[in-house]
């Protein structure tokens, strides 16, 4: 009994700071319009700073938390605000999702070169000391922890409904320019929004940083726990602080009870730590709970300038001279050894990689829907190229394309009904589920699986030219493919539903048949290049199919353009480059890559002009097409499809 | 899929002829607030009928009533014969029931002649064949297919995809060679025309128009009224929204007046407008000049 | 009408308006336009679809900065000044379409409207309740879900309460009935008299005519005529049906 008790009060205490966590989260959400991805990468930054201040400069606690959440945390939140996020309204959904990613993957690529991944560090509680109550022995350091996260939500609450510093806040997510108009400064209400989000995710990690005192913190462990506020922000929409804080506690809870009571029994015959993929786990079960969005009209139209398509004839003599100078780089590049490296294996490597990036044209570009999942059905393409028919064989190709197909289906129904953040939410929920439960465990890719080159009656692939132009010739085949798809009635409609869900239905065409369909050929084909992929050298592990590498991925094909065939290709190969020459500057340079193009929808591709590129505070931003809200209903943020929560 | 010409549509909207719309006593409620207390009405093919009210007084909810955004609480949307009162939007809109927003609902990227092609197809399944053969050596939609050269609104609907192209549906609402635009940069008047030609390109028995005036000058409003009237002749029934007077009290056989989620009139515009109830409530009681909307 | 005559060559320009060009990307909008609105008068500017009128507005109330020329309000070229600047300065500019916060409740709303002027919300919710009974009643609900007409009323109604110098209307009758229509028309005409400069864009010419103290005709990005409103109004009809 009294153990019990014990582990519902540490519950409670953990889901405090879980709750501190998810109310950041909400606030961002609710001043900025972003979900901000990267927000456990900020609080893990933030509690790696406190220990370095208190353990190794031996500066007093206090003052260490009056460095990071005072000066610290609003800086960095400021100056993210002034070169990232300001440039981000009227961009198209999927731009604030990509830029928080690259925040997160910038973030986690400091840490790591600063800090050591491998390490666990000890922190001490800020306030030492402990009292009893009942039979339990509580440390003033917990009590701390629930006290603030009480605070906060009732602060917070105030400040949002009642002041009109905290409406103004709300109010520029929806409209800066009419916030301008009327008389606010928006620039500023921003910053303060971000300062605001930042000082709370600094609170959070190192909140949640001193509850770890048994066993210390790492970089990753740090940024996982922040996604168990994740889905206490999920359960309240994003915008209700009371609901969120009553869903983190009740996850501290449960996570407390499954630890303790669950995991002994469950945790003989896993090869994989269980704890880890929690924090993902309810945050599915989160978004699959969430009622869906109601069809409404917003009078909304999208600000966006897209590049002209390629007519059929274009794209046709474009993949024939493509496959011509295919032909000339393997005659060329066929014995060059680059520091051990076959570079006409890399070749193939980029033409798979090329063909995921071709899948997130279709999907992303094209429909607007965000899937951080590709890798997941990657790595599934390549395990069924590895098992099927004894491997290197075209039914294992046949079978990766059909298998993801389902799969991809499987993951889009019951999430398809939810906004577009909320799906791009579960495929990350899905590919780190997959990466975790699948991938890692040992019994899957172990120390990589063998696959053979492709043997085709009368051909073989077994020499490194003839296999750089196979996959060269699929993926001509597939960037054709998607192309004439943009061309077909089928591409107008994914365009038509990403644009107006509503009009969409209200013309007699089925959003969910549609939104399903292109899901699974996306997949499929995600499928095709890790089959692909894995024939090239012969071998894969888990490692190339990691959730992180997935993101970064994302990533490249946003900089370059996600709404072109060159920008898949083109992020294939700074992809494949980086990781075979500078892994650690992989994430990095995806950053900064995403940090450059700003809300350019097109990517570096579909930029004209270099003011517009550069985030340089000194260049005056000039009034760009679409931007200045002329038309009725641009740049107003869309309604929630939701009413709002009372209390 | 949807063809106009059953027989008896296009005749007169006689007492005997089945309605395209029957409205019974339908009722919404937003909250505490009614939008709409058992609101019933018909509306015959081959006629424009109005539906006006004040702000708020619950058109634009009836709309989405009938075109299967808004649940009712109560009451019941039959189209022809079929009780649709449950069905998803996309069905209703395969039986022939098309709308056009009062906020613009325009899909923004596309351009003018692929928003209109995206309702030309609508009941086409994309997985055939002949049309990703299409697609690899065309340009893009919007240019003419061969075809009847007299693009008589009368063909749409008919056998669409043949007949009906792009650039003939937007000329016939007064939009020639706006096809290669794209809908997003387009001055609100004519994006609102673009709606009401996607709209068309359904082929629709009935037709909602949510305010398809606001934001068009005097004459474009004029070429409406007229395009209305046109489309109503080949047996449509059109259900129109709108506060401009002059428009509605031109072209209209027949007004449902709504205030506060009820219906407080019905009858011809001369009655409408003479009709005491209506003039404090909606028009007014002095003398307003011609262009009040 | 209760607006008083005066003759544009008394009384100092309250609005200048002088060679402004202006674009979209590579697409140039505004050709040169050239305007003075006289203080204390009510000026209409019409003009068939597409013709720059809402862009013009966008430029003068800062929201885009003109690749030629400069506009002028009272004596200073507001040029360098950004759009809170502008509004804190007296500019109020009701956008065409949705002047309104869609995820902020009425309520909410108004309180923005406060950041202009020195009224308490309480001051702000009694003067557009008062204008607007219809929207009392739907203090609580979120802005976007007000019906289009509503939400029009509650756009209008931070020209009402913030007390502005210069007031800029975009298509003001859009989506309102008639008889809300004519009540607002006339108190334009009460703001003017009461020495406020209005300049309203319109596509319908009766309407904004029977208020108006003077008006322009633009056509593709420029001024075509300009002159007193029964004169524009004839003018008007060639235009339109020749476009
Ligand atoms: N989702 C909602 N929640 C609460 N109230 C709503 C909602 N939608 C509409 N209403 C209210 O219902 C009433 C009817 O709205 P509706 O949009 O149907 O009016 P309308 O007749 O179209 O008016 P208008 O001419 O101004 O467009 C309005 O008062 C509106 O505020
Ligand atoms: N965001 C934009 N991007 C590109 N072009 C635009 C944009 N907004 C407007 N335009 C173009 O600028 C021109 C002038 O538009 P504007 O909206 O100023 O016209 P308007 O006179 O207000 O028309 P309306 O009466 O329809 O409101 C139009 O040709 C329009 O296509
Ligand atoms: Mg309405
Ligand atoms: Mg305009």
């Amino acid at each position: 009994m009294t153990s019990f008790l014990q582990y519902t009060i540490f519950g409670i205490i953990l889901g405090a700071g879980f709750a501190i966590a998810a109310t950041g989260l909400v606030v961002t959400y609710t001043t900025a319009g972003v979900f901000n991805f990267a927000h456990g990468a900020v609080g893990m930054i933030a509690a790696f700073s406190y220990w370095e201040l208190v353990a190794n400069h031996h500066v007093p606690a206090v003052l260490a938390l009056v460095i990071i959440l005072l000066v610290g945390a609003p800086i960095a939140g400021a100056l993210v605000e002034r070169v990232l996020m300001r440039r981000l309204h009227g961009a198209t959904a999927e731009r604030p999702i990509m830029v928080t990613l690259g925040l997160l993957v910038i973030l986690t690529g400091v840490a790591t070169i600063v800090w050591s991944p491998k390490s666990q560090y000890q922190l001490n509680p800020i306030v030492s000391g402990s009292f009893r109550l009942v039979s339990i022995n509580l440390q003033y350091q917990q009590v701390l922890t629930i006290g603030i996260a009480i605070a906060l939500v009732i602060g917070l609450r105030f400040l949002f409904s009642s002041t009109r510093t905290g409406v103004g806040l709300r109010a520029v997510v929806d409209d800066p320019a009419l916030l301008a108009m009327s008389g606010a400064s928006p620039d500023a209400m921003s910053q303060y929004g971000w300062i605001l989000g930042f000082v709370m995710a600094a609170l959070a990690g190192v909140m949640l940083a001193l509850t770890q005192e048994q066993t210390g913190i790492s970089i990753v462990a740090m940024t996982l726990l922040v996604v168990n506020g994740y889905a206490a922000a999920i359960v309240g929409r994003l915008k209700n602080i009371p609901v969120t804080f009553i869903a983190a506690i009740v996850i501290g809870l449960l996570e407390d009870y499954i630890i303790y009571y669950l995991l002994p029994h469950l945790s003989q015959g896993l090869n994989s730590d269980i704890t880890l993929a929690l924090p993902m786990a309810f945050l599915f079960i989160a978004l699959v709970m969430l009622p869906s969005v109601r069809l409404r009209a917003v009078g909304r139209l999208s600000t966006v300038r897209v590049p002209r398509m390629p007519s059929g004839k274009e794209s046709v003599l474009g993949g024939a001279a493509f496959f011509v100078l295919a032909v000339i780089a393997s005659v060329v590049l066929s014995s060059v050894v680059v520091r051990g490296t076959n570079l006409l294996n890399l070749g193939g490597e980029i033409m798979a990689f090329g063909i995921v990036g071709l899948s997130l044209v279709l999907l992303t570009g094209y429909s607007g829907q965000v899937s951080l999942c590709q890798f997941s059905f990657m790595g599934i393409g390549a395990f069924l190229m590895g098992k099927v028919a004894g491997g290197g064989s075209l039914f294992g190709l046949v079978a990766a394309a059909l298998v993801c197909a389902v799969l991809g289906a499987l993951v889009a129904l019951p999430t398809l009904r939810l906004r577009a953040l909320y799906f791009a939410l579960a495929t990350f929920a899905f590919a780190d589920a997959v990466d975790q439960g699948f991938f890692q465990d040992s019994r899957v890719f172990g120390g990589g699986i063998n696959v053979g080159r492709i043997i085709l009656p009368g051909l073989s692939f077994g020499g490194n030219r003839s296999e750089f132009l196979l996959l060269s010739v699929f993926f001509v085949l597939v960037a054709l493919l998607v192309l004439t798809i943009r061309r077909s009635l089928f591409g107008r409609r994914l365009v038509a539903m990403s644009d107006s869900p509503a009009a969409y239905a209200t013309l007699g065409l089925n959003l969910a048949v549609t939104k399903v369909a292109v899901f699974a050929i996306a997949a499929a084909l995600a499928g095709i290049a890790g089959g692909l992929y894995a024939t090239v050298n012969g071998t894969v592990g888990s490692a190339d199919f990691d959730f992180f590498s997935g993101i970064i991925f994302v990533l490249f094909v946003t900089v370059w353009s996600i709404r072109t065939v060159s920008g898949a290709f083109l992020a294939a190969v700074t992809y494949v480059m980086l990781t075979t020459f500078w892994s650690t500057g992989l994430g990095l340079v995806a950053g900064a890559g995403i940090i450059l193009i700003g809300r350019a929808a097109s990517g570096i591709l579909g930029i004209d002009r270099l003011s517009t590129l550069l985030p340089l505070p000194w260049v005056k931003r000039a009034p760009v097409a679409g931007d200045s809200g002329t038309l009725a209903g641009i740049g107003t943020a869309p309604m929630e499809g939701e009413t709002r929560v009372a209390g | 899929m949807s063809p106009v010409d059953e027989p008896g549509l296009a005749s007169e909207p006689s007492g005997g002829a089945l309605p395209a719309l029957t409205v019974s006593q339908v009722s919404v409620r937003f909250g505490g607030v009614s939008a709409l207390t058992n609101v019933s009405l018909v509306v015959p093919p081959g006629t424009v009928t109005g539906l006006i009210g004040p702000n708020g007084a619950g058109k634009t909810t009836l709309f989405n009533v009938i075109s299967g955004l808004q649940e009712p609480d109560r009451g019941a949307v039959h189209f022809f014969d079929t009780d649709v009162t449950m069905m998803k939007p996309y069905r209703r809109a395969r039986l022939g029931l098309a709308r056009t927003f009062q906020l613009l609902e325009l899909f923004g990227t596309l351009t003018a002649g692929e928003n209109v092609q995206v309702g030309l197809e609508s009941t086409v399944k994309w997985w055939q064949w002949s049309h990703l053969r299409k697609a690899l050596w065309r340009n893009s939609g919007s240019e003419s297919a061969p075809g009847d050269p007299t693009a008589a609104v009368a063909l749409v609907g008919s056998d669409a995809l043949a007949v009906a192209t792009p650039d003939r549906l937007l000329a016939e609402v007064g939009l020639e060679g706006m096809a290669n635009e794209q809908a997003n940069a387009m001055p609100t008047g004519l994006a609102r025309t673009v709606e009401l030609a996607r709209g068309l390109a359904i082929g629709p028995k009935l037709l909602l128009l949510d305010e398809p005036g606001s934001g068009l000058d005097e004459a474009e409003s004029q070429a409406l009224g007229t395009l209305l009237v046109r489309l109503a002749s080949t047996g449509m029934a059109v259900l129109l929204v709108e506060h401009d007077m002059e428009l509605v009290m031109g072209i209209c056989d027949r007004i449902h007046v709504l205030d506060f989620g009820h219906v407080i009139a019905t009858g011809s515009p001369e009655a409408i407008r003479s009709d005491p109830a209506v003039q404090t409530a909606y028009l007014g009681t002095g003398s307003p000049p011609g262009g009040t909307r | 009408m209760t607006v008083p005559e005066m003759s544009p060559a008394t009384v100092p320009p309250a609005l200048a308006i002088r060679g402004v060009r202006a674009s979209y990307g590579r697409i140039e909008v505004l050709h040169g336009v050239d305007l003075t609105v006289p203080a204390g008068s009510v000026f209409a500017l019409l003009g068939p679809n597409g013709a720059g009128k809402s862009t013009l507005l966008s430029v003068i109330s800062g929201q885009m900065r003109p690749t030629a020329g400069e506009v002028v309000i009272g004596d200073k070229p507001v040029g360098k000044l950004s759009t809170q600047k502008l509004a804190r300065t007296g500019l109020c500019s009701i956008p065409e379409g949705r002047g309104i916060f869609p995820n902020l409740t009425v309520r909410e709303n108004l309180r923005i409207w406060t950041y202009r002027g020195g009224l308490s919300v309480k001051a702000v919710e009694e003067q557009t309740y008062g204008t607007f009974p219809r929207l009392a009643g739907r203090r609580g609900q979120l802005a976007g879900t007000l019906s289009g007409g509503e939400q029009q009323m509650l756009a209008i109604s931070r020209a009402l309460v913030t007390d502005p110098k210069v007031l800029l209307l975009d298509e003001l009758s859009m989506g309102l009935a008639p008889l809300i229509v004519a009540e607002l028309y006339e108190l334009v005409g009460t703001l003017a008299a009461q020495g406020k400069t209005v300049l309203l864009v319109e596509q319908f010419v009766t309407t904004a005519l029977l208020v108006a103290t003077g008006a322009a005709i633009m056509v593709h990005g420029k001024i075509r005529q300009q002159g007193t409103p029964s004169d524009m109004a004839t003018a008007a009809h060639g235009v339109y049906l020749s476009s």
